[in-house]
């Protein structure tokens, strides 16, 4: 799933989310669906701004979780594509 | 309620259950108009007569503080939400301020160009209030002739536009002999339907809506098996507090504003925390107010005392606002619950006769 998102991803604009103990709780009303994360994924999807990139995101992860850019990046390139194909992204299939 | 009790155990429910627990604020409900299109015989609502409503700008203040507080959930109803001309302005800012919307409304004002700025709005689910199979039924309890054809037209609006539209639909005694054929009507428009027998005083006390309860015979009947396909439930189950301490999630995982910005622990219970307008940091209120600490001990105590005392308490729906309008004491069963509870506990208790008799 490697490289699946093109560009800066963004978060989907009708998801609505908050953090609560830790965990984002992602609410999507286009699915009718909640999604809970955990405490590495949130912090991802608190990162997920439109702006960084997922090279951008792994390079943070790396330094935060002491783990190597290129496992970084492997790791936050398949959340990406999960969160996508879970209709997280704003490049998510159309609701 | 904006959230049911957590009994099982998943993600989802050990959120809420965390959120009762430990005061984690999920849900606001802003009644942000007490004007309405309907006259509907068993509403709670107290309006004050000559107050000023909040402007737009106070209430998108206050959503931004709200927002701050850490709400997902923001629960948009009244009165009737859409009867103010600016309702998508208000439900805009709270989507751009991050909150999943739900709206509570009666429908009767959603035409083919409010269905589609639901669409456009994506709200997370939109409930209307219905009130009976037959026109001279809902017309009756609306108060207004014509209301019947007037909401379902605009649940068909939304339906068309594959917008989740929940009938929720209050029990009484003018419409519960119709309740099946609303549950066909539900299924033939794609909706969920809800059915609450709980009609509750209004607001400022006043207990005449109670008249309107359905009647003892009915409910035995609504808690057999005749009608588990309505209620979720083969056989009425004691409550089930092992994942939550408190007896509900009043000032713990819900908040609630009246359309002057009364802050309140939750739609039923009105003790005022506060003034939204008033209020640089709801935070603060919300950690330190001697009003929601008050509720929150209070909700507390009720599992181990009120509920204890109670012949019937384990089947108990139990709310302490109710309690507290209708007998001045949250601690208090009132007629209704107590009601409710023994007929409940009858039902479990012919269900395992029942059971013990049939051979395994």
């Amino acid at each position: 799933m490697m490289g699946a998102i093109q560009g800066p991803p963004k978060k989907h604009p009708h998801a609505a989310s908050r953090v609560y103990e830790g965990e984002a709780f992602i609410v999507l009303p286009q699915y009718h669906e909640y999604k809970i994360l955990n405490a590495v994924g949130t912090r991802i999807w608190d990162l997920i701004d439109g702006v960084n990139t997922a090279g951008d995101i792994a390079r943070i992860v790396a330094e935060e979780y002491d783990v190597t850019y290129e496992e970084a990046l492997k790791d936050v390139s398949s959340f990406l594509a999960d969160l996508e194909a879970n209709g997280m992204l704003a490049s998510a299939k159309p609701s | 309620m904006a959230e049911e009790r957590p009994v099982e155990s998943n993600a989802y429910a050990d959120l809420v259950a965390r959120s009762w627990n430990k005061a984690l604020p999920m849900t606001a409900l802003w009644e942000i108009t007490y004007a309405c299109n309907h006259k509907c015989a068993f509403c709670y609502n107290c309006p004050e007569r000559g107050r000023r409503e909040m402007t737009k700008e106070q209430i998108i203040s206050g959503l931004s503080k709200i927002a701050d507080l850490g709400c997902v959930f923001l629960v948009m109803t009244g009165g009737e939400p859409l009867t103010r001309p600016d309702f998508f302005d208000i439900a805009w800012a709270g989507k751009r301020l991050g909150f999943a919307l739900r709206v509570y409304t009666n429908g009767y004002l959603v035409d083919e160009i409010v269905a589609r700025k639901f669409k456009e709005l994506m709200p997370f689910e939109i409930e209307i209030s219905f009130h009976g199979s037959r026109p001279e039924t809902m017309d009756k309890l609306t108060g207004v002739p014509g209301s019947y054809g007037r909401v379902l037209q605009g649940i068909r609006n939304l339906r068309k536009y594959d917008l989740k539209v929940n009938m929720k639909v209050p029990i009484t005694n003018w419409n519960q002999s119709e309740i099946r054929d609303i549950k066909a009507l539900a299924d033939s428009l794609g909706c969920h339907a809800t059915f609450d027998p709980v009609i509750t005083p209004r607001d400022d006390g006043d207990t005449s809506p109670l008249a309107l309860q359905a009647d003892r015979d009915f409910l035995a009947k609504l808690w057999s098996p005749e009608y588990a396909d309505l209620t979720h439930e083969e056989v009425p189950l004691p409550r089930n507090d092992t994942h939550v301490e408190a007896n509900c999630g009043t000032g713990r995982s819900t908040i609630a504003l009246d359309p002057y910005g009364n802050i309140y622990p939750c739609v039923q219970w009105r003790r005022s925390a506060g003034n939204i307008n008033d209020v640089a940091d709801l935070r603060s209120l919300w950690k330190e107010s001697p009003v929601l600490n008050e509720v929150r001990r209070i909700a507390m105590e009720i599992p181990k005392t009120t509920l204890k005392t109670c012949e019937s308490g384990e089947f108990c729906s139990f709310c302490p606002g109710v309690a507290e309008v209708q007998t001045g004491d949250p601690r208090n069963i009132y007629p209704q619950v107590r009601m409710t509870s023994e007929i409940r506990k009858q039902r479990h208790s012919e269900f395992l006769e029942i059971q013990s008799r049939t051979p395994a």
